[in-house]
């Protein structure tokens, strides 16, 4: 018999925060070995097996139901799953890892405040150039789909995984869509946030797979968790 | 809808669906060419936003196809302009992207005819029209919702409007998003005030004194935004009629007379030509043509379309489409170049024929 897998961001003040929030509900999660070594083991709650991965893989293993729980933002998992709200069904917010995903130009942009401003200097930005308004980012799919919702077309979407910010002053990008908690960083490069530019306000939450293999034990290894945490079990798990 | 069909009496159905259409294009003049799916991505974005988003790319300066329209045109292109009036008929399978909670398929059939060269624009845009619906009738598929637009109307009446050059061409964009170019029209006849800490003035210089400037996009840019909207609007009139146009929903041979109730006669040229068309339909399909639903914001959301578009549909599926796309030519090249097409989606209309006789 399998036992239920809990799946944890394999590093980082994420990974730190989770196991603060399980050993709230007397479920201690500690990593086995070294720091370097990506295996741990769950002691206060019998049945529930520990993997660590990287947070952006958390969203394929639950769909592909591989592990039966996993912690990860709801950013990346709305990004990458498209049915997301039926295959991993939200078990609890988790109350940190809060990052807001935005659209944000530079500072000196005076005639864009809002989406519909951004579509005012799209256009005139492709018949300017000969190329379409890029946008930079890792969200594809969330930032096309609520930039078409919200009627701006003639922006392309390039490709950042990381320091996003620097694309506009390369010259790779116009304008980004990034995860930002504080706005520090966007302010440090001289950006600015439209007004209506905000796509998805994420937290860290914990999330149950559907297509997982939901044995009797498991589900009892479930409820016995859901009870400590003081939440309603998803019984159509 | 059902993926593709790859084996058993489906795939054979499919097969000899689609063998019987194209066999029927050949016969009424068609040359059957084969389209590569690979074509090279500066041309993708022609098809504006929704292709664009739609496509794949291959990162290696290739899209595979989510249309056939720019294939074939780019295959006829390496023949010249001195090939005449050639008509293609072509078939095989599209790629298109697929967001979050989208389950329109990845991959899926397209069978269509393209007219290139032909200066008749009108006689070709039904001949092409009446070649789509025919084939959807001896299918087996008698009765077809269709609905027809002019994209080349709505040019037509912006270019009659007073407005500035910069307000038409915006306008002209936003015709493939018909909520926006709602907007917009009501938007623009207001001016848009200065943001706050700025005057008149050289308004560049005041964004380079106050702001770090940085990436591609100038501040003259910036500040030629801010005036243009500040300063040139769209003369109140103009909106009222554009707006008027718009919502024109009609049988097709009613929309002249509804025009020149907007527009007097100020849009001859474009209504004679639509009448010509009218004049062409009844002659190869019939009186009963006069009752075509024409609605002047329908543009089938392909950026590439300028003239005559259709859509026929079953259960709010579309089982064929087309359209004028003069200028692909002149953004790919050099000059226009008369060009016309239409598609069918087998598949679509295999599920279509089993629901009319099962």
């Amino acid at each position: 018999m399998t036992a239920l897998k809990l799946g944890l961001p394999s590093k980082g003040r994420l990974q730190q925060d989770a196991i603060d929030w399980f050993a709230k509900a007397g479920v201690t999660v500690a990593r086995t070995g070294s720091d370097r070594e990506y295996a741990g083991q769950v002691t206060g709650l019998d049945g529930m097996e520990l993997v660590l991965l990287s947070a952006s893989e958390i969203p394929r293993e639950l769909a592909a139901g591989r592990i039966h729980l996993g912690v990860t933002g709801e950013d990346l998992i709305q990004e990458k799953l498209s049915d997301w709200a039926a295959i991993t069904p939200t078990v609890a917010n988790m109350g940190f890892g809060f990052a807001d995903l935005i659209i944000a130009v530079p500072d000196s942009w005076a005639d864009v405040t809002t989406l519909r401003d951004l579509d005012d200097a799209a256009a005139q930005f492709h018949a300017t150039h000969g190329h379409r308004l890029r946008i930079a980012t890792k969200y594809h799919n969330l930032v096309r789909g609520f930039l078409s919702t919200h009627g701006v077309a003639d922006f392309e979407i390039v490709d950042s995984q990381g320091a996003t910010e620097g694309t506009i002053k390369n010259q790779t990008a116009e304008a980004v869509a990034d995860i930002t908690s504080s706005g520090a960083t966007l302010v440090a490069n001289h950006l600015r946030i439209l007004t209506d530019g905000e796509i998805l306000k994420s937290q860290a939450t914990l999330f149950a797979a559907r297509n997982a293999d939901w044995s009797d034990e498991n589900r009892a290894t479930y409820a016995t968790l859901c009870q400590r945490l003081s939440i309603a079990p998803d019984l159509a798990l | 809808m059902t993926g593709i069909a790859r084996r058993g009496s489906d795939y054979r159905r499919l097969v000899e669906l689609s063998e019987t259409l194209l066999g029927g294009f050949e016969q009424a003049g068609y040359e059957r060419i084969d389209p590569p799916m690979l074509h090279d991505a500066a041309h993708v974005g022609l098809g504006g936003q929704t292709l664009l988003d739609l496509t794949y790319l291959m990162g290696n300066g290739l899209a595979l196809r989510s249309d056939f329209t720019v294939p074939v045109y780019l295959l006829h292109a390496e023949r010249g302009r001195d090939a005449g009036t050639p008509r293609y008929c072509y078939s095989g399978p599209v790629f298109r992207k697929t967001g979050p909670g989208d389950d329109r398929p990845t991959e899926y059939l397209q069978l269509g005819i393209e007219y290139f060269g032909s200066l008749r624009r009108e006689a070709a845009d039904v001949r092409i029209f009446a070649n789509i619906l025919s084939a959807l009738h001896r299918s087996g598929l008698p009765d077809v919702p269709v609905l027809t637009g002019d994209v080349a109307l709505f040019h037509a009446v912006l270019d009659a409007l007073p407005m500035s050059d910069r307000i038409r061409t915006r306008l002209r964009g936003l015709f493939w998003r018909p909520e926006q170019l709602r907007t917009q029209i009501t938007r623009m006849q207001a001016p848009i005030a200065l943001p706050t800490g700025m005057v008149e003035g050289d308004l560049a210089a005041q964004l380079l004194e106050n702001h770090v400037v940085q990436g591609k996009r100038t501040p003259a840019e910036v500040a030629d935004l801010l005036n243009a909207r500040a300063t040139d609007t769209l003369p109140a009139n103009s909106a009222q009629i554009l707006l008027a146009y718009l919502d024109i929903s009609a049988p097709i041979a009613d929309v002249p007379d509804a025009v020149r109730a907007l527009l007097g006669d100020r849009l001859n040229d474009a209504l004679i030509r639509f009448e010509d068309r009218l004049r062409e339909l009844r002659h190869r399909l019939g009186p009963e043509t006069a009752a075509i639903p024409f609605r002047a914001d329908f543009g089938r959301h392909h950026e590439y379309y300028d003239g005559f578009v259709f859509e026929m549909t079953h259960n709010d599926q579309v089982v064929a489409a087309g359209g004028r796309y003069d200028r692909l030519a002149h953004q790919v090249g050099t000059a226009d170049w008369p060009a016309i097409g239409g598609m069918i989606r087998p598949q679509i209309l295999l599920s279509a024929l089993d629901e009319v006789a099962p």
